[in-house]
C-alpha cells in the first residue's frame, strides 16, 4: 500500500497537517527500529504518575505496618519480628535473586534500545494489494 | 495408533496448565484492567479533544483528515503507546510476562502435550515438511516474537495470552457461544474450525452440537497439539490437521458447516479469496461459513483512525487491507450463493460507551 500523503488543506485546525511526518499516527507496519509514540507529554504529568504510585506504595505500607501490630496483638508474631528477621544462608540467596529481578525489571525499561521484539518483514506491503 | 490402557486416558483428563505465580497473576491483571482503561475511558477523553481541537469546525469525513488532527493529541500517543507497550508487557516482561512463565514450564508442559500427542494416531495430523505462507513468516502477529509456529510452547503461550486480550476478559470462550447463537439452527454432521488455534472454539461447538463430527484445521503445529490436548482433556473425540487455509487436504462438499473467530484481518485480501474459494469446495450444498470479525466503523471517521491504528500498533499487519476488501464481491466469486454481512456488537462487561472496536458477522451459504 502506498503510503498515503499528509493532508494539507487549510480547512484542518492542526498546525502539523502539513508536517511530512506524523509523530504518533503510524500508515503503514513498524519494520525498523522502534519508534517513539508519546511526544508531548507534559513533565507534570509523568511527576503527576510518579506521585501518585507513591502513594500507592505508601497505603501499602501502612497496611503492612497495620498488618504486623494485628499479628502482633494475637501472639503471631513478636514486635520487631520483621525488623529483626534474618534470612538463613538459602533465603538471603532467594532474596538477592528476587532483589536483582526487581531491578532488572526497572532498569530494562529505562534502558530499553530500539531493536524490536517482535518483527515485520519490510516486503509486506505486497500483501496488501486487492484481489481482481 | 489409537490410545490404549486407563493409565494413558486418565492423564490425559488432567488439565495442562502454566504455573502462574502470584506477581504473575496480578501483573497480569493490573494489564488487563489498564487496557480496559485505554480503550474505554481513554479513548472518550480523546474523542472530547478532538472535537475541542476542531474548534466548533465541521468535523473531518476521511480518515486523511482526521489522522492530523488525533496526531496532536496527548490521548492518542498515549493510546498508541500503551497498544504497542502493554502487549510486549503481556508476553514479554521478565519474570512476569507469558513468555517468561510459560518457558521456566517448558520441559514439563512440552513433555505432556508430547505424550499426549504421541497417542492421537490420526485425529492429529501434523505436517513437519508443509510450506508456510510467506505473508504468514514476514508478521509476528500481535507482537507474538517468531509468530505462534517457531516454538514448541507457542500454542500455550497464545492460549494464556487471551487473559489479557479483548473483548472477554472474564470468560474467554463467551464470544465463540455468542458467535454460534447466530448460526441457523440446524443439526450440523460434520463441523470445521477454520483456523482452530488452541481449539476452545471448537470445544464450545462440540458442546452445543454433540451430533457434530468436529475437525479443527490450522497451519500451526504447536496450537494444534495444544488444541488436540484440549479436546482429550473434555473427553471429545476430535479431528486437528496442520493445513495451509489455501490447500485443504479435505473432500469436494465434506463439512456441513466452517466457523471462525476473527480470522479474516490476519490475512492478504488475495489470500483470503483463494481460501473461500477453497472453503466453498469442501462445503456441502447449503453448507455454512459464518464468523464474527473486526472492522472499521462504517460512518465515523475518527473510529476508523482509531481502529486501523492497531494494524500498525500490534502488528495487525493485514487488517488496514481486509478492511478494503469488497468482501461480499470476494464471496460471490468463490461461489458463494448467499452472503450476508450484519453488524455484531455485543460489548465485554464493563467496557466503556464508546470504543473504536466494531464488529460484523459474516454468514456464507454454499
Amino acid at each position: 500500500m502506498a503510503r498515503a500523503k499528509t493532508a494539507k488543506r487549510k480547512s484542518l485546525p492542526s498546525k502539523r497537517r502539513t508536517a511530512k511526518k506524523f509523530k504518533a499516527v503510524k500508515q503503514g507496519p513498524v519494520t525498523g527500529p522502534e519508534p517513539d509514540w508519546i511526544h508531548d507529554l507534559p513533565l507534570d504529568n509523568l511527576v503527576n504518575a510518579i506521585t501518585a504510585l507513591a502513594g500507592e506504595v505508601y497505603i501499602l505500607r501502612e497496611r503492612q505496618r497495620a498488618m504486623e501490630r494485628e499479628l502482633n496483638r494475637r501472639d503471631v508474631l513478636p514486635l520487631g519480628a520483621v525488623e529483626d528477621h534474618a534470612p538463613t544462608p538459602a533465603e538471603r540467596e532467594v532474596d538477592t535473586a528476587d532483589l536483582k529481578a526487581f531491578v532488572h525489571r526497572l532498569w530494562s525499561e529505562i534502558a530499553r534500545t530500539r531493536e524490536p521484539w517482535a518483527n515485520v518483514d519490510p516486503k509486506v506491503t505486497k500483501y496488501f494489494k486487492q484481489p481482481k | 495408533m489409537p490410545d490404549s490402557g486407563f493409565e494413558t486416558r486418565r492423564n490425559e483428563r488432567d488439565e495442562l496448565r502454566v504455573r502462574e505465580s502470584r506477581d504473575f497473576r496480578a501483573y497480569q491483571d493490573y494489564l488487563r484492567v489498564t487496557r480496559t482503561f485505554m480503550e474505554g475511558p481513554l479513548v472518550q477523553s480523546m474523542h472530547k479533544n478532538y472535537m475541542a481541537a476542531l474548534g466548533g469546525r465541521k468535523a473531518p469525513k476521511t480518515q486523511q483528515d482526521v489522522w492530523p488532527v488525533v496526531d496532536d493529541l496527548l490521548e492518542f500517543q498515549l493510546y498508541s503507546w500503551a497498544y504497542r507497550h502493554l502487549q510486549r508487557f503481556k508476553y514479554h516482561r521478565p519474570d512476569v510476562g507469558i513468555f517468561a512463565a510459560v518457558d521456566a514450564d517448558a520441559e514439563r508442559l512440552a513433555a505432556e502435550l508430547d505424550a499426549v500427542a504421541a497417542t492421537a494416531g490420526d485425529r492429529l495430523k501434523l505436517n513437519p515438511k508443509i510450506k508456510l505462507p510467506e505473508y504468514y513468516r514476514m508478521v509476528d502477529f500481535h507482537q507474538h516474537s517468531g509468530g505462534v509456529y517457531s516454538d514448541a510452547m507457542d500454542g500455550v503461550a497464545y492460549e494464556l495470552g487471551r487473559r489479557t486480550t479483548t473483548p472477554s476478559h472474564a470468560d474467554p470462550n463467551l464470544m465463540y457461544r455468542m458467535s454460534f447463537q447466530q448460526f441457523p439452527d440446524r443439526q450440523y454432521k460434520r463441523a470445521l474450525d477454520w483456523g482452530t488455534g488452541h481449539g476452545q472454539g471448537l470445544l464450545e461447538w462440540q458442546k452445543l452440537h454433540p451430533e457434530s463430527e468436529c475437525h479443527g484445521v490450522d497451519i500451526s503445529a504447536p496450537c494444534l497439539k495444544l488444541a488436540y490436548k484440549r479436546s482429550r482433556e473434555a473427553g471429545y473425540s476430535m479431528r486437528f490437521a496442520q493445513m495451509d487455509l489455501e490447500h485443504l487436504e479435505y473432500p469436494d462438499n465434506h463439512f456441513d458447516v466452517a466457523f471462525h473467530l476473527f480470522m479474516f484481518h490476519e490475512i492478504p485480501p488475495v489470500n483470503l479469496a483463494a481460501m473461500l474459494k477453497e472453503l466453498h469446495r469442501v462445503l456441502k450444498p447449503g453448507g455454512i461459513f459464518a464468523g464474527p470479525e473486526f472492522h472499521i466503523h462504517p460512518t465515523d471517521p475518527f473510529l476508523q483512525v482509531i481502529q486501523t491504528s492497531h494494524s500498525w500498533t500490534n502488528n495487525e499487519t493485514y487488517a488496514s487491507s481486509w478492511y478494503a476488501l469488497d468482501f461480499k464481491k470476494a464471496a460471490k466469486k468463490a461461489g458463494f450463493s448467499k452472503v450476508s454481512v450484519t453488524p455484531f456488537a455485543p460489548r465485554a462487561e464493563g467496557k466503556a460507551g464508546m470504543s473504536a472496536s466494531y464488529w460484523n458477522f459474516y454468514l456464507l451459504e454454499k
